[in-house]
């Protein structure tokens, strides 16, 4: 067992206040006992720097039908003005107040099954961070005046991406995929949706889901364990939790029989073919077999399908895109045609190539793609914020230890187990393809 | 991490150290800019391709096979008239690494049979970058600034089209040849053992050294509104700002910066623009101000970069033109000054939390001739600014009369109403 993960329980462990829960990778996992608050601490040495970042259990996963996107839009109201804030006169809130004051780094960010906001830090500020975290867990004001032109801000940001043809047939592909389950809409929601958004709803989603027993705490960085556990207990032991259960949808998605397809029309000189296939959640040997799979198929000049398309001309670029959900989703390959090339004949290449696929045409190729992936792994665990946004991941899939077994689990991947996803996951019944058309 | 940079007879060496590091990132940036002209910047477009394509005994596929083993990346850049060769592995195949880039350096082969895959498939990306709205509206702007031989200068994609079949290997072997004569910039993070490797690499292959004159060809400004009709897209997105006749190492260049920081600080929401256009009326999702295209011998300019809605778009400009004249008109407060000192502070505190941001930041001071006591001393400099540098460099520098703007998107049905906006800020 290599280093990251071993895992170990000694009483060292103890900090008032706290139940331990367990230690990986150099993490450790508490829980605050008096309202269950989960939090993650890990020691980075001579940077002076500390990241505290916080995941809500709460994403587009939550969102029912012509509520799509509201996790998302809530996530940028919680820089708006606190109740603390509005009776401190922080007029700005104090996140922004921090930020403008003291230059920390922040941000917030919403995916399928979790939101999560952070800041970065010179050490001495911790206790502010903190302050500012459990604040806003609770205490945000949604008025009309400070939510009217955040919505167009949500917009602004929908339109950005919605230009890109990428984003825009990656949003009717899964649409198509799940015909029952919340990933079936991106985690921006559609337009109209975000039209009709008012703060009452926001305000019920907050009150839901914005709760010490929905949430995990991390700090990484320059502190010493008792001083950054001390602290998050000095803010957070008054935030109380609702007496209601926390809302969750549990939907089992119908069966797919046969391809799914979808396209875009539109003024445009760019033409994409895109195939997409669901595979199984994050922290799961499938789910690394499935990053290994399209690695081999997509990422860089030796993959097979640059060799194949793009060295010979017939596809000017492929991108691919696998999330890291709790629950099964869909992978998404984009190739954008080269001109003159037909959707249909790239469409048949593509799939009779994976059909094809062997161990020992590909082996050399997992071979190299896991020594990448494991070095890409090095690097990423080298800043205390890359540190967090991995670890959020692992955190909103159900269990964030996955996050030390990673290294191990990749290098069980074999060719053959590539092979057989390559089987498994291009079958006509768990296929959606898109093909954006620029006319 | 201890930074050093030592400089040599052929080439300089920064050096972030680590007591201990599994992992090794080194930077080697060369400046190949003489004259541009659409040959060479199409020379510069294919050889990223090029250079891989087949080394000493190697073929293309035998070179990455072997690159791809270790689990380590060469990567190439060229941004300005500047290459950059970006090596990352774990520490264990540091060596390998080296050895197989000394190979790329030393013997590429450029086949002719590459030289023609290469150029069907530059040919497709260039036709895909078409619709790349912020890059255009980006390039458009600074056409305006530069003339054509400049570095900062962009040949239109049309251009590029025609251009790339006449592209032979005897081009890109001069362009290879001149990149390995000239002054070398080297930067490493890793380990002691690792910075020894390198060190030694770098003695082996780096034996002659020469200056090379590069045409910069800075314009007066002369402002124009420049649109791009590329209807596929949902917003405009949009380039902003004036050329700028100082280096970076004029004494106005740091009080510019602050100002250009109070104004629309790159990244998060402190700068003015970020408060008023996104957050007060929310015309856009981003809009951010920075300097750009400065070094310590070539005058740069100032960008605002944005997008809004093409039936926001006037809307948003005169929103965005209003906060820079209020700038230019009022200035700055001492409070806004001595918040953005900390601010600046700070920023330069979190570097040293990340690895790569640690050597990022050594190799740009590095390639601008800052040794370690320079560095430090322009870091310190930034907290001797005053509210009158700032606001004497304000009134200098940022008229917004004299500012243009570049936009592409779907501009069709708003160009008039553009066009009449435009006439009534000049």
């Amino acid at each position: 067992m290599s280093k990251l993960a071993s895992t170990k329980k000694t009483n060292r462990k103890h900090i008032p206040g706290y139940t331990f829960v367990k230690s990986a990778a150099n993490i450790d996992e508490y829980i605050l006992k008096c309202n269950g608050l989960r939090v993650l601490y890990h020691y980075r040495p001579e940077t002076e720097v500390v990241t505290t970042n916080i995941t809500y259990l709460v994403g587009a996963i939550d969102e029912t039908l012509g509520k799509s996107g509201l996790a998302h839009m809530l996530e940028h109201m919680l820089f708006k003005p606190t109740k603390a804030d509005k009776k401190a006169k922080i007029t700005n809130g104090s996140a922004m107040k921090f930020e403008r004051e003291v230059g920390c780094m922040l941000n917030a960010n919403t995916w399928k099954d979790r939101t999560t906001y952070y800041f970065s830090y010179p050490a001495k500020y911790v206790d502010t961070a903190l302050n500012i975290e459990a604040q806003r867990m609770t205490g945000l004001i949604l008025s009309e005046k400070e939510f009217a032109p955040e919505r167009k801000n949500v917009l602004s940001e929908f339109d950005m991406y919605n230009g890109d043809p990428y984003f825009a047939i990656t949003v009717q592909m899964v649409s198509a995929a799940f015909l029952s389950h919340p990933y079936g809409h991106e985690t921006i929601g559609y337009r109209e949706d975000i039209e009709d958004y008012t703060p009452q709803r926001l305000q019920q989603f907050y009150t839901d889901y914005y709760r010490p027993d929905n949430a995990v705490m991390m700090v990484i960085g320059d502190i010493d364990k008792k001083t950054a556990l001390e602290s998050v207990k000095k803010h957070f032991s008054a935030v109380k939790n609702p007496a209601t259960p926390i809302p969750r949808h549990h939907i089992r998605e119908p069966k797919q029989e046969g391809i799914r397809r979808v396209s875009i029309e539109r003024t445009s000189t760019t033409n994409v073919l895109s195939i997409g296939f669901k595979h199984a959640g994050l922290g799961t040997r499938e789910w690394l077999t499935t990053l290994v799979m399209l690695n081999v198929l997509t990422s860089g000049p030796e993959s097979v399908f640059e060799k194949l398309l793009v060295d010979t001309g017939k596809v000017a670029s492929i991108d691919s895109s696998q999330e890291p959900t709790r629950d099964t989703n869909l992978a998404v390959m984009h190739f954008t045609l080269a001109p003159g090339q037909s959707h249909s004949e790239l469409e048949k290449t593509i799939l009779t190539t994976i059909e094809k696929q062997s161990v020992a045409d590909i082996a050399h190729l997992v071979k190299k793609v896991k020594a990448n992936l494991l070095t890409e792994e090095l690097f990423s665990r080298t800043s205390s914020l890359h540190i967090a946004q991995e670890l959020t991941e692992y955190v909103a899939s159900g269990d964030w230890e996955n996050y030390a077994n990673t290294p191990d689990l990749l290098n069980t991947i074999t060719a053959k187990m590539v092979v057989d996803c390559m089987k498994t996951q291009f079958q006509s019944n768990n296929l959606t393809i898109g093909t954006f058309i620029g006319k | 991490m201890t930074l050093d940079i030592k400089p040599t007879e052929y080439f300089s060496l920064a050096t972030a150290t680590a007591k201990q590091s599994d992992i090794v990132k080194a930077i080697i940036s060369i400046d190949v800019h003489q004259e541009n002209s659409l040959n060479t910047q199409v020379v510069k477009y294919l050889y990223p391709d090029m250079i891989f394509s087949g080394s000493g005994s190697y073929s293309r596929a035998e070179f990455l096979d072997a690159v791809n083993k270790l689990g380590a990346s060469i990567d190439i850049d060229i941004t300005n008239g500047k290459v950059s060769f970006i090596l990352r592995s774990t520490s264990a195949h540091f060596g390998k690494l080296l050895a197989l880039f000394k190979t790329m350096l030393q013997e590429p082969t450029l086949p002719a049979v590459e030289l023609k895959r290469a150029k069907n498939t530059s040919l497709n990306q260039l036709h895909q970058a078409k619709e790349d709205s912020k890059n255009i509206a980006r390039d458009e702007l600074r056409n305006e600034f530069f003339g054509t031989a400049d570095r900062k200068y962009t040949y239109p994609i049309a251009e590029c089209l025609l251009e790339v079949p006449k592209i032979t290997r005897a081009q890109l072997k001069k362009f290879h040849q001149s990149m390995l004569a000239n002054t070398w910039c080297c930067s490493i993070g890793g380990d002691k053992k690792t910075v020894v490797i390198l060190e030694k690499f770098l003695k082996s292959v780096k034996k002659n050294s020469q200056l090379i004159e590069g045409v910069h060809q800075p314009k007066p400004p002369h402002p124009v509104l420049k649109l791009e009709n590329i209807p596929s897209r949902q917003n405009i997105d949009l380039s902003i700002g004036a050329p700028l006749p100082i280096t970076r190492s004029h004494p106005d260049f740091i009080p510019l910066s602050f100002a250009v920081a109070i104004l629309g600080k790159a990244g998060g929401f402190a700068g003015r623009l970020m408060s008023t256009v996104r957050e007060k009326e929310g015309l856009t999702y981003g809009i951010y101000s920075q300097l750009e295209g400065f070094s310590t011998d070539e005058q740069g300019y100032l960008r605002i970069m944005t997008f809004f809605a093409p039936d926001q778009a006037v809307t948003g400009l005169s929103s965005t033109f209003r906060e820079i004249k209020k700038l230019f008109t009022s200035g700055v407060s001492q409070a806004e000054v001595t918040a953005f000192k900390t601010i600046l502070g700070t920023q330069q505190s979190l570097i040293k939390d990340s690895f790569e941001r640690t050597l990022a930041d050594l190799h740009a001071y590095h390639c601008e001739g800052f040794s370690i006591a320079d560095m430090k001393e322009y870091k310190e400099a930034l907290s001797d600014v005053t509210r009158a540098d700032v606001n004497r460099v304000i009134k200098t520098y940022l008229d917004p009369s004299l500012m243009s703007v570049s936009g592409a998107g779907p501009t069709t049905n708003v160009q008039a109403d553009l066009r009449n906006w435009y006439q009534s800020v000049q």
